[in-house]
């Protein structure tokens, strides 16, 4: 279970977090999506320990992130934007030393291994590696511990079509076996009925809870009512007073989605978010 | 699914401390340093005569070559994984712990490679006593530089900034601080206090270790200097003191830095 309350975060005068307020359930993916600079990655960041709040709370598995910030990472694993590691090391030396740190046993680094395919890989280094091979080593690392908490911050984007598949089946497998995912994202059609919940984080704040299994057409529609360009033509423009809407260019010909900006949508298709 | 805590608060000191270890091999400050090291240990032995001369020439060499290069390696090792700090600081473990077994590792690389430099002056009629004691402060300086080098690496944006600073404060504490030194001492307020002037070259380590292996090596005799309560003191104690001054700054370096880490991001 991941809980925030009322979280804030600035850097210098900049505010990014805005008393944001979230909920992640065991068993769940729950998908946290917004514009660049919404504040998506801050709040990973913050969940994962790596800055404190301004303000506010937050506990994994029922550990304070302020209080018991040890306990709290123990029960988390967290995979950064981009993953990077020392271009003279191997992926097993990489593995290891991170087993070392948690004081793992080694099988589990074999099983890391084998489940994002680069058991053949674990003596190249780090430097002859691919960015998507990379960034598997990464996720490799992800489940490394086998901790009840998973936190992914725009997972998958050097992957290739193929592996960001068996990215999210590998999710659906630890969330069935009662993990509590959160994950940051922009590919939404891509993620499209893989999560359980979908959040949309904006200015720094969540905004509404958007419905996981129809993210496109939701997509879509607020475009259209934003007067925002079709979709799979060129992004949306800022055509109103700074408020967001969606607009999907996932198509198959793209292969990728991105946030425009447009007057606010009103009425359906904006729900109140829940268990916030 | 597993979160148990670690079976010991050792492993993960000793994991940063495996792997410091694995990738300094790698570095190539360390591998230059291992080269003029050795260079510099078998010219020290070849060019002496005379039984002081070898541990003299290894004087200097400690005093401007390893002070330079420990602090070279401390800040490279602190930039080293610097695109990996996100990963590593989100794993349930102090900060305080990379820099512990960073630190731990680099201080143990130098007490193995300083006997490329003092091993070949055994081979001449060099005294043993003089060279040993020698090898336990030339230690005890590289690991206060290393600290520096690690500060400086942790603090800085980025491997250059924290070479420039780094090598900015090396040229200080060698030449700077001795340099305030001479410009000031003359004022008529330190004509009075002359143990203030003390303590300010007391404070530097460099010139702490000068001070110290120059007396030990008995290139100065100890009444010659005019003294004051405070340099007679210190001119009888001039290795604890050597010491003692190391150790504050290590630790001081240290704990101000853990303290940048423990904020980063923030």
């Amino acid at each position: 279970m991941i809980q925030a309350n009322d979280l804030r975060k600035s850097f210098g005068r900049k505010e990014v977090l805005r008393g944001l307020s979230l909920e992640a359930r065991p068993g769940e993916i729950t998908m946290l999506v917004g514009e660049n600079g919404a504040g998506k990655s801050t709040t990973m960041k913050l969940l994962a320990g790596l800055a404190a709040p301004g303000g506010g709370s937050a506990s994994i598995a029922g550990h304070d992130l302020l209080q018991a910030k040890l306990r709290a990472q123990q029960a988390l694993s967290y995979l950064p934007q981009n993953p990077d590691f020392h271009p003279r090391l191997t992926c097993s030396g990489v593995l290891g030393f991170y087993l070392r740190l948690r004081s793992l046993q080694k099988p589990r680094m074999e099983r890391a291994l084998e489940q994002v395919g680069l058991t053949s890989f674990g003596r190249e280094r780090i430097g002859t590696l691919s960015g998507g091979m990379r960034q598997r080593l990464g996720i490799a690392l992800l489940l490394l511990p086998d901790t009840p908490v998973l936190l992914l911050d725009e997972p998958g984007l050097s992957l290739d079509p193929g592996w960001r598949q068996r990215l999210q089946e590998i999710l659906q497998e630890e969330a069935a076996r009662g993990k509590t995912i959160l994950m940051a994202t922009h590919l939404i059609a891509e993620w499209n009925g893989v999560a359980q919940r979908c959040l949309l984080c904006q200015q720094g704040r969540i905004e509404r809870e958007l419905d996981p299994m129809d993210l496109p057409n939701d997509f879509d529609i607020l475009s259209k009512r934003a007067g925002a360009s079709a979709p799979g033509s060129a992004c949306a423009s800022h055509a109103g007073e700074g408020a967001l809407a969606f607009t999907n260019f996932s198509s198959a010909a793209h292969g990728k989605d991105c946030f425009g900006e447009a007057p606010k949508p009103a009425g359906e298709g904006a729900r109140a978010p829940q268990a916030l | 699914m597993s979160a148990s805590l670690g079976k010991t608060s050792l492993d993960p000191v000793s994991a940063v401390v495996r792997r410091e270890l694995h990738s300094a091999i790698l570095n190539r400050y360390l591998q230059v340093f291992c080269i003029l090291a050795l260079a510099g240990g078998i010219g020290a032995a070849l060019v002496t005569d005379t039984p002081d001369a070898a541990p003299m020439l290894i004087l200097q060499m400690a005093l401007y070559f390893v002070s330079l290069f420990a602090l070279l390696i401390g800040t490279s090792s602190a930039r080293a994984e610097s695109q990996e700090w996100p990963l590593l600081f989100a794993q349930p473990i102090p900060r305080s712990t990379f820099l512990l077994g960073k630190f731990l590792a680099l201080a143990l690389l130098f007490a193995g490679l300083l006997a490329l430099l003092f091993l070949p002056a055994l081979f001449v009629r060099a005294t043993g006593a003089a060279l040993l004691s020698l090898y336990g402060h030339t230690l005890t300086l590289s690991a206060a530089f290393v600290a520096l080098g690690l500060c400086t690496g942790f603090l800085a944006r980025d491997r250059v900034q924290g070479l420039v600073l780094g090598v900015g404060l090396w040229l200080l504490l060698l030449f700077g601080m001795d340099m305030i030194a001479l410009l000031v001492a003359h004022s008529s307020f330190l004509q009075r206090w002359p143990d203030i002037w003390s303590s300010f070259l007391m404070l530097n380590p460099l010139d702490a270790f000068r001070i110290d292996a120059l007396f030990a090596l008995e290139q100065i005799p100890a009444e010659a200097a005019k003294q004051t309560p405070l340099t007679s003191w210190w001119l009888a104690h001039t290795g604890l003191w050597f010491v003692a001054i190391s150790l504050c700054w290590m630790a001081v370096l240290l704990a101000f830095t853990a303290r940048h880490l423990k904020h980063w991001e923030d």
